[in-house]
């Protein structure tokens, strides 16, 4: 029965490959979209681990999130130097990271820390950060690279780079006085801190120094060596990453710098925006899952008219096979049949294909977004995608076959060839 | 001056004319929405409810009337036991300490609970303490001095006339020594009140806690909806839950 389908199909292989391909296409945008959502998720829920509380200026805490963590947008405004000291003499907080933004790289972000962030920052499944080549700063001008700038711009432990004002990729003012030495690479962690680079906040202080006056002047700026000498003691930063003792302290943490007198800080905790943040994006992804969905029903409508096109010009082979002795419900399951075989091959397809887009596109995203998209088994959502596509397939495939099935004899004889 | 303090005390409430520098921050305020907090650390398991006082008694004001008091007296002890708002399932879970903290009424006289370490210990006492203060000294402190006009005009009145005194009262030994920790707690009491609860439960087998079910919504139909930030061993996240679905799942932090 199946060798008989299998030679029908193949007997009129250029529609059948054309139904084919339409199911192919629409279940690897299914299944492409399907993972896109789901990685960007991963992509972002493992970007920060082990922080209990995020800390910047009173904005909005899903924008606190991706300017501080994801360094997408910018921040309202900084947190003064007095505030930190002061949220870091807190008893209940065990460590605290500054983050400090603002200024670029080559179209890189550069991020003035401390030594803490390569002690506390935890990525995925609370890993810490770990150094491939070279070592943490320890000069004003040190900087640790992310791997991703390493790779991109070629960069090695010793080289020297210029920092410029700003985070446009082209910079009006760069800071050409102080260049700084890479001291250090990173592992790549597939987060955004493959794509920063690192840089004391004394350094961040330094290449400030000769813009106080407003702008720099070529061939006047202060020497690496004084700047050595000079004592500096940062006035803002960004944001802070602050770890607790104790997570039963969170909330009331978070309370009291939400409602810190000396200056309107916003304190967040990271997983919590992160699902604010989902419920705004579930919106967009909806819409895109709808449409995939629709994208899939026309492949099978698709699939629905090829076969009842086809059973017009198999009047006579619907005939033929009656004559020789097969029942209606023969005829019946061979168009089923037919319509399962171009289904799941749509499906093996599909499936390919989505893999060949991931492949191809997941470059680009990490390129483009840092958000890592790796090859991975179908998830049990695919499975259940893929499981329904088979089925509406078949069901698909009933409504010829049940024509079929009530005329094939009557309607084969009568026609005049 | 005497204008700009009145607007401030208007503004920001009853207690602050004294220190402050972002006097005219007000925390959000959504009737029929409120707070709820649950963390999981080692064995215990900490909850903390905050929602206007509108969601449990339909008002926010001082309680004028006796039925009024009895409401609050009677929505105080409910809070007070929490047997009847959150029922675990699995856990072992017995509950630890109990503490309230309320903006209605005036009452700031509660704030030697809010140095940055709560303890454990005082949160029985504290509750009736709370409620003793409330009608004692400030019936007879307020009361006999203002009449009924003091609910309506209180804000303007405690600017003009009253600044002074607060000042002193209040000045040195409240909004200094506590100024970080609790303004959104009593900023808001001319106009809105709030009630925060905390609820620390010690568990025996931590791990087999599945989910708490919570029956504020059939308790008080005020509450429409609580947001749920709910921090344990593997991460944070974010519960909505409504009248229709009450269960808090712990699988995603546990």
């Amino acid at each position: 029965m199946i060798s008989v389908a299998w030679k029908s199909l193949r007997s009129r292989w250029s529609t059948a490959l054309l139904a084919l391909l339409a199911i192919a296409m629409s279940v690897a945008l299914i299944l492409t979209v399907e993972k896109i959502r789901r990685d960007a998720r991963t992509s972002f829920t493992q970007t920060v681990s082990g922080t209990d509380l995020i800390i910047g200026a009173r904005s909005g805490s899903v924008q606190l999130l991706l300017y501080s963590v994801f360094r997408i947008g910018n921040a309202t405004s900084n947190i003064s130097w007095e505030s930190v000291e002061d949220i870091k003499s807190r008893n209940a907080i065990d460590w605290v990271i500054p983050l400090s933004l603002g200024d670029s790289h080559a179209g890189f972000r550069v991020l003035g820390t401390n030594l803490d962030y390569f002690e506390h920052y935890r990525y995925a499944d609370k890993r810490a950060l770990s150094l491939a080549s070279g070592k943490h700063f320890d000069d004003v001008f040190d900087a640790v690279i992310g791997s991703e700038v390493a790779s991109q711009l070629r960069y090695e432990v010793g080289d020297n780079i210029v920092v410029a004002h700003g985070t446009g990729s082209v910079a009006l003012v760069e800071h050409d006085q102080q260049p700084f030495t890479v001291s250090g690479i990173l592992e790549p962690t597939g987060t955004p801190v493959d794509r920063a680079i690192h840089v004391s906040l004394q350094g961040i202080e330094a290449m400030h120094i000769d813009w106080r006056n407003g702008a720099t002047v070529k061939g006047e700026g202060t020497s690496a060596e004084t700047i050595r000498n000079m004592e500096l003691k940062p006035t803002a930063v960004t944001a802070l990453l602050v770890g607790l003792k104790s997570r039963a302290t969170v909330f009331r943490e978070q309370r009291a710098i939400n409602t810190y007198r000396e200056e309107p800080l916003l304190a967040i905790l990271p997983g919590v925006a992160l699902q604010e943040l989902w419920g705004l994006v579930s919106v967009a992804e909806n819409a895109l899952m709808i449409v995939s969905v629709f994208v899939v029903i026309a492949g099978l409508v698709n699939l629905m008219s090829v076969l009842l096109s086809g059973l017009n010009e198999r009047r006579r082979e619907m005939a033929v096979l009656r004559s020789v002795g097969a029942r209606p419900a023969h005829v019946f399951l061979l168009l089923c049949i037919e319509s399962a075989l171009l289904a799941i091959g749509g499906i093996i397809a599909g499936l390919v294909l989505h893999y060949l887009i991931v492949g191809a596109g997941s470059f680009y995203l990490q390129d483009r977004f840092g958000l890592a998209v790796p090859l991975t088994l179908p998830q049990q959502a695919d499975i259940q995608i893929l499981v329904g596509v088979a089925f509406a397939g078949l069901i698909a495939g009933m409504i010829p076959a049940l024509q079929a099935y009530r005329k094939s004899l009557a309607d084969g004889l009568s026609q005049k060839v | 001056m005497k204008i700009f303090v009145a607007l401030a005390a208007v503004a920001v409430g009853y207690s602050i004319t004294a220190s402050a520098q972002t006097e005219r921050d007000l925390d959000s305020h959504v009737h029929g929405a409120a707070n709820l907090n649950v963390a999981i650390a080692d064995s215990a398991v900490f909850i903390e409810l905050n929602t206007p006082w509108n969601n449990l008694v339909g008002f926010e004001h001082a309680p004028r009337t006796d039925e009024q008091h009895a409401l609050v007296d009677s929505v105080l002890q409910q809070l007070k036991e929490p047997g009847q708002l959150f029922v675990f399932d699995g856990g072992d879970c017995r509950i630890d300490s109990v503490m309230l903290e309320n903006t209605m009424t005036e009452n700031d006289t509660h704030d030697e609970d809010h140095d940055g370490e709560h303890g454990h210990g005082h949160d029985d006492e504290h509750g009736d303490e709370h409620d003793d203060e409330h009608d004692d000294e400030h019936g007879d402190e307020h009361g006999d001095e203002h009449g009924d006009e003091h609910d309506d005009e209180h804000g303007d009145e405690h600017g003009d006339e009253h600044g002074d005194e607060h000042d002193d009262e209040h000045g040195d030994e409240h909004d200094e020594e506590h100024a970080s920790e609790k303004s959104n707690e009593s900023d808001e009491s001319s106009t809105h009140s709030t009630v925060l609860a905390t609820y620390a439960y010690n568990c025996g087998e931590i791990t087999e806690l599945n989910s708490i079910d919570l029956s504020l919504f059939s308790l008080w139909p005020g509450f429409n909806e609580l947001d749920v930030q709910l921090i344990g061993e593997t991460g944070q996240t974010l519960v909505e839950l409504t009248p229709e679905n009450t269960m808090l799942s712990l699988d995603s932090v546990q």
